[in-house]
């Protein structure tokens, strides 16, 4: 089970509200490469996997990422309050206005909502961690794109925070997919899924 | 005071995190009762002392609570959804016999240790 702590993995103090900014970095909680479908991968993914160390790392990615949300909600919410109806009009955000109002609910960039396709669970080892690992870069990738569109030092700092643990958690993933390959065979050069086929 | 088993002792953490996670559902709406704050207090008290017991004999309930002088055992099994079969099929095996083998590296790239 879970426990909430009440601060932020990492501060944010945005001075001033940005519907475009925000509009983008929205990606970041429902999108494709989001921190919700990134918590929702490893939490569904720790199940079949057949070592402890993996298992322990994906329980607690997976907690990380749960505290990523959080930060990007907590970014847009402060871009986006007490914004004047002519600036959400101008920035494009009316569409979201219209059926959320300042309410943070996760969609990608394009609208779409959160989708649960957003993440795969094959229930192989080898599949999963390479999805992870994949994961991981696209996220990071995203984050780029962010800090290509946003301009603002006080949204930078955390969105380059949370750019960095993407980074860390593709190298923690590198290691757990090495665990599995050296505990299953050091003749498993193909990378395929040994405890599943001894069953 | 006798030694617990694991799973009564753990039953005892979980009844007392329960009634402390009622406590807090309630708390949260009724923050004015002094007589209910006293009794959520004394339930925390009693869920801490009790996870730290079951923590020092049976090992961490969170990552944080491992023990240092054990080594990092929060990735010992069972997880809380094994069974007992589900962690004995766990296959330790050729991981054993690799490191006996000398060439536990096996020519793959991705499995080097950095030594």
């Amino acid at each position: 089970m879970w426990q909430y702590e009440k601060k932020l993995q990492y501060p944010v103090n945005i001075k001033n509200p940005d519907a475009k900014a925000a509009k983008v970095i929205i990606s970041q909680l429902g999108g494709p490469d989001g921190e919700l479908g990134a918590s929702l991968r490893y939490l569904n993914q720790r199940y079949t996997m057949p070592y402890g160390e993996i298992i322990g790392t994906l329980t607690d990615i997976a907690t990380e990422e749960l505290a990523h949300v959080e930060m990007i909600s907590a970014i847009l919410y402060q871009l986006t309050k007490g914004l004047p109806v002519e600036e959400i009009k101008k920035a494009g955000m009316d569409i979201y206005f219209v059926d959320h109002t300042a309410g943070i609910y996760p969609i990608a960039a394009s609208g779409v909502p959160f989708r649960a396709e957003y993440f795969g669970v094959k229930g192989d080892t080898y599949a999963d961690l390479h999805e992870d690992l994949a994961a991981e870069q696209k996220a990071r990738v995203t984050y780029d794109n962010i800090l290509r569109l946003v301009d603002d030092p006080d949204v930078k700092d955390p969105i380059r925070f949370l750019r960095e643990r993407e980074l860390v958690h593709f190298q923690r993933f590198g290691e757990a997919l090495r665990i599995a390959q050296e505990k299953d065979s050091y003749r498993n050069f193909y990378a395929y899924n040994k405890q599943y086929d001894k069953h | 005071m006798n030694a617990m088993t694991k799973n009564a002792l753990l039953q005892k953490v979980r009844e007392a995190a329960f009634e402390k996670q009622e406590m807090i559902l309630y708390m949260d709406t009724h923050p004015g009762d002094r007589a209910a704050m006293h009794h959520f207090c004394e339930v925390r008290d009693r869920c801490a002392k009790l996870t730290a017991e079951y923590e020092k004999t049976y090992g961490p309930l969170t990552a944080s609570g491992v023990s240092c002088d054990r080594g990092w055992t929060w990735v010992d099994s069972p997880w809380p959804w094994q069974r007992p079969q589900d962690v004995a099929a766990a296959p330790v095996k050729a991981y054993a016999a690799m490191q006996n083998t000398g060439c536990a590296h096996g020519g793959y790239p991705m499995a080097r240790r950095g030594k």
